[in-house]
């Protein structure tokens, strides 16, 4: 006799089997895949080590974006909304912070990179503002507009680039940025970025976790997301709730996208790599929306989108396994963290009740 | 409990069973034999024999939780027995058939009709598109509505049921909808009709005509299977009544030899007493509603011209089925919607804007209608559920932070103290059963000592024992100078606990009245939108 029943309490030793379990299929799918687009068996493993263990500040440098975006995403999962958007923003941001820095402002050349960076996230916060409230005065569903600007984000800068739209370029693809930087980044302002955003992207994890699990505004912030009816009963400010939330997670992804585009070498053409904010959706779920869970998350799935652009470099397999891969993991991880929900109750008609 | 327990409690003596007795028994329809299904850690079922003969009126008297709606879903092949057989007679006379367990189609198919208890309507299909729904074949170019219209109003006169099928069935009454759900059962010819109690959602006189119509389809040799938690009704009805308790069979008795306090000893092993209201001077007016209007496009959540007062100490109850304005009127009273026109006061004044918040904030509790829709956030845990309205007082809050400690703490006493069936503290809201739910919501109503709690339906979905108890808390709630406003659909419960009545239909509210002006059949008739107070009643009376 087996019976499915739902569980009381699902502990968190649970949780992180489940992200591990979920985590193993999408690392055992990378490597068939490795191996069925013609990479040599024996490269497979070499190559998955290579990103995990090579280079540290690589996956790092992959993982703060993801882990930025991974935390936006769960932030605004919590809290009832679904932003989609990641992608399209992250472009629209680093355009902001491009035409800040390009040279418009006369300010002193060190102020103009903070300043460059600030605009990106502060205007996508505004952006995820009237997202969110249209969808509470409109009804406008925000998962639909936040999808379909992905599309339109990209057509723009594409265009600007004076590029045509054949196919959605894959996961790990460069697209340069029409506006050069103005703002030239020194060596050690390189240096700094390297350390410093990792550095915003971990404390952001951390203290959205304590945010969540210690105080009132987290309390409400859960209610609000559980069940919003029963919130704004129980006298929590719903509305106001969702849109500080949804802001702040467009503060995190403008950052991505403004950080990218200023961060970009000397002389160099701004660049971005395309694609994070839909990985980024992936890391959430792998996370099972937990804040703390998005810095494993993150790393894991920079490693494995490390290990395919290697694999690309070196043997010319697709960009897009990065995709494929990606939708497995997330697959995979709304399985794992769904069925965990649920127990296999087995008993013998013997036992008592 | 186990099946010794229950006889050890229970005078169980083999001499109750005078069913077959007394008259030549008519053949059986169908038998069950051994029915069992497990939840959790006890039984829904257990071991339940039943043997439902034609033409028969078989009445399954139980408490909440006792098992009657799991042996209703087994035997309409909504669930599936972890054990027993359920076998149909065959109409031609062959060897009996077993029913596939768990198959809806299967039982429609021998001839099992339900009437379920949420009714199960496709709210914007007019009510004949209701009752055809399913029967017509998917590949059928054309639909052929007059054959079906012809049978159905072969049915309706056969039964004298009346009703309007061709409106959406959201725009019925509660009795229409029950209707046209007892219409799509008799369209596929049952044998045996099971009706979940259906009397809970009917005014006294839907009721009424019910039970005629139950006993017209008893005559023609169909077998009615009644779910109800009332021993009245039990009686009123039944050829023959099965009671359950704890998911276990305890007695197989006939109505004649049994009275309604015989029957409630069987269903709670004690006397229920009802509190009572002793008479006391009420207070300062808490809560006035002068004139208030709320315009919706759906016309079941319209208010007209609502004028109402509650004053420290007293109970108003406001009677009414729902679809009437009830959810709106909470609504208002919860801070949920504003009103269009009119005022709201609180403690005299007007605020300058309603919200949940600062009804939460004044001291207001609210029972809402639908406690795991509204009242709780499932996801989160039974402790934090019980401190979601007091989270910022400094009890369990510090500088943003919460008190962990002292709401596990806080968590643990209502446990006890309220007689919550959770788990654990940690245990997730959304595991708990409806009863519980609604005793985690009181409990958090009753814990913030409010000065005026709004009581919307307090008591759906309790045991008797806990409905008891609920009852016993409003009433003390009043004498400490509690002003109440029960919204309820249940007589009983408004006849035994409001100072003042007034009944809410199509919107508007009658002016409230003493409790003493009201009977079960007076309410009833005005809850069902028929006259006012002012009239005789006994004109009414006659008329029926």
């Amino acid at each position: 006799m087996i019976r499915v029943e739902r569980r009381a309490h699902v502990p968190m030793t649970l949780g992180i089997a489940a992200s591990i379990v979920a985590a193993s299929v999408a690392l055992i799918v990378t490597a068939l895949l490795l191996g069925l687009a013609g990479t040599p068996t024996s490269a497979i493993g070499r190559l998955m080590l290579s990103a995990a263990f090579g280079s540290p500040a690589t996956i790092v440098a992959l993982a703060t974006p993801l882990m930025l975006i991974g935390l936006a995403s769960v932030l605004t999962f919590r809290v009832g909304l679904i932003n989609l958007g990641a992608e399209g923003q992250i472009v629209a941001a680093a355009l902001t912070a491009l035409a800040v820095s390009s040279g418009v402002l006369q300010v002193p050349p060190l102020a103009i990179v903070p300043l460059a960076i600030a605009a990106g996230a502060v205007s996508n916060a505004l952006a995820l503002a009237l997202i969110v409230v249209l969808k509470l005065r409109l009804r406008v569903d925000e998962a639909v507009v936040t999808i379909l600007l992905n599309i339109a984000m990209l057509f723009a800068v594409q265009l600007l680039t004076g590029g045509t739209l054949a196919s959605l370029p894959p996961i790990g693809a460069v697209q340069p940025l029409p506006i050069a930087n103005a703002a030239d980044l020194p060596g050690w302002g390189q240096d700094l970025h390297g350390v410093l955003a990792p550095l915003i992207a971990v404390i952001a994890c951390l203290m959205s976790f304590a945010l969540l699990r210690f105080t009132i505004w987290g309390l409400e912030i859960r209610a609000t997301g559980g069940n919003t009816v029963a919130a704004r009963f129980a006298g929590v400010r719903v509305n106001s709730i969702k849109l500080k939330v949804a802001m702040f997670s467009g503060l995190l992804i403008g950052l991505v996208g403004a950080g990218q585009a200023i961060s970009t070498a000397g002389g160099a053409t701004p660049n971005l790599v395309l694609g994070l904010g839909y990985a980024g959706i992936a890391v959430a779920f792998l996370a099972a929306r937990d804040p703390l869970g998005v810095i494993p998350a993150a790393l894991f799935v920079s490693v494995l989108l490390t290990a395919i652009g290697a694999a690309n470099r070196e043997t010319g397999v697709p960009l897009a396994l990065g995709n494929v891969v990606v939708a497995t993991l997330l697959i995979a991880a709304l399985m794992a963290h769904g069925s965990i929900r649920y127990r296999l109750r087995f008993r013998s008609w013997s036992e008592a009740p | 409990m186990n099946i010794q327990a229950i006889e050890r409690t229970v005078d169980f003596s083999p001499a109750l069973d005078h069913s077959a007795a007394e008259e030549p028994a008519s053949p059986s329809v169908l038998t069950a034999s051994g029915l069992t299904r497990s939840i959790g850690n006890g039984y829904a079922n257990q071991g339940i024999d039943l043997e439902i003969r034609e033409g028969e009126i078989l009445v399954l008297l139980g408490d909440n939780g006792s098992g009657k709606s799991t042996l209703i879903d087994s035997l309409a092949g909504y669930v599936a027995p972890d054990r027993g057989t359920i076998l149909m007679s065959d109409p031609k006379g062959r060897t009996p058939k077993r029913l596939k367990p768990g198959s809806v189609r299967r039982a429609i198919a021998r001839g099992v009709g339900i009437v379920p208890r949420d009714l199960a309507l496709a709210d914007k299909l007019t009510g004949f598109d209701n009752i055809v729904l399913g029967t017509e074949s998917f590949w059928r170019p054309a639909r052929n509505r007059s054959a079906g219209r012809k049978t159905i109003d072969e049915i309706k006169d056969q039964f004298d049921i009346r009703v309007d099928l061709t409106v959406p069935t959201c725009r019925l009454s509660a009795g229409d909808r029950f209707r046209v759900a007892l219409l799509r059962a008799l369209y596929r010819t049952p044998r045996v009709l099971l009706l979940d109690e259906p009397t809970t959602i009917l005014t006294p006189q839907d009721g009424a005509s019910l039970i005629r119509a139950l006993n017209i389809l008893a005559e023609t040799g169909i077998a009615v299977v009644m779910a109800t938690r009332e021993p009245e009704e039990a009686l009123a009805v039944a050829d023959r009544i099965v009671v359950l308790r704890a998911g276990a069979k305890i007695a197989d008795v006939s109505p004649a030899e049994q009275n309604h306090e015989t029957l409630r000893g069987f269903l709670t092993g004690q006397p229920i007493t009802k509190p009572t209201l002793a008479y006391h001077a009420t207070g300062e007016t808490i809560l006035e509603l002068v004139k208030v209007d709320v315009a919706s496009h759906d016309k079941r959540s319209c208010l007209r011209e609502i004028s109402l007062e509650v004053r420290a100490g007293e109970i108003i109850g406001i009677a009414g089925t729902s679809g009437n304005g009830q959810e709106t009127l909470a609504a208002v009273i919860s801070g949920l919607v504003a009103p269009a026109g009119g005022k709201v006061k609180l403690f005299g004044r007007i605020p300058r804007q309603m919200t949940p918040a600062l009804f939460v904030r004044v001291g207001i509790g609210r029972v809402p209608p639908d406690c795991r829709q509204q009242g709780v956030v499932g996801d989160m845990s039974v402790a934090e559920n019980l401190v979601l309205e007091d989270i910022r007082t400094s009890d369990f809050e510090h500088n943003g932070f919460l008190k962990t400690r002292a709401i596990r703490e806080h968590a643990t006493r209502m446990l006890a103290g309220y007689g919550i069936g959770a788990p654990s503290i940690d245990a997730s809201a959304a595991v708990l059963g409806d009863g519980d739910i609604q005793k985690l919501v009181l409990a958090r109503v009753f814990d913030r000592n409010p000065c005026f709690i709004l009581a919307d339906h307090p008591t759906r979905g309790l045991d008797l024992r806990t409905y008891g108890e609920v009852h016993r808390r409003l009433a003390t709630e009043r004498a400490r100078g509690t002003a109440i406003l029960l919204i309820s659909e249940d007589v009983d419960e408004l006849l035994t606990l409001s100072d003042w009545i007034g009944v809410l239909y199509d919107g508007r509210l009658t002016m409230p009245q003493p409790t003493r002006a009201f009977d079960r059949r007076s309410l009833g008739f005005m809850m069902g939108g028929h006259g006012s107070l002012a009239q005789d009643w006994t004109g009414w009376g006659g008329a029926e």
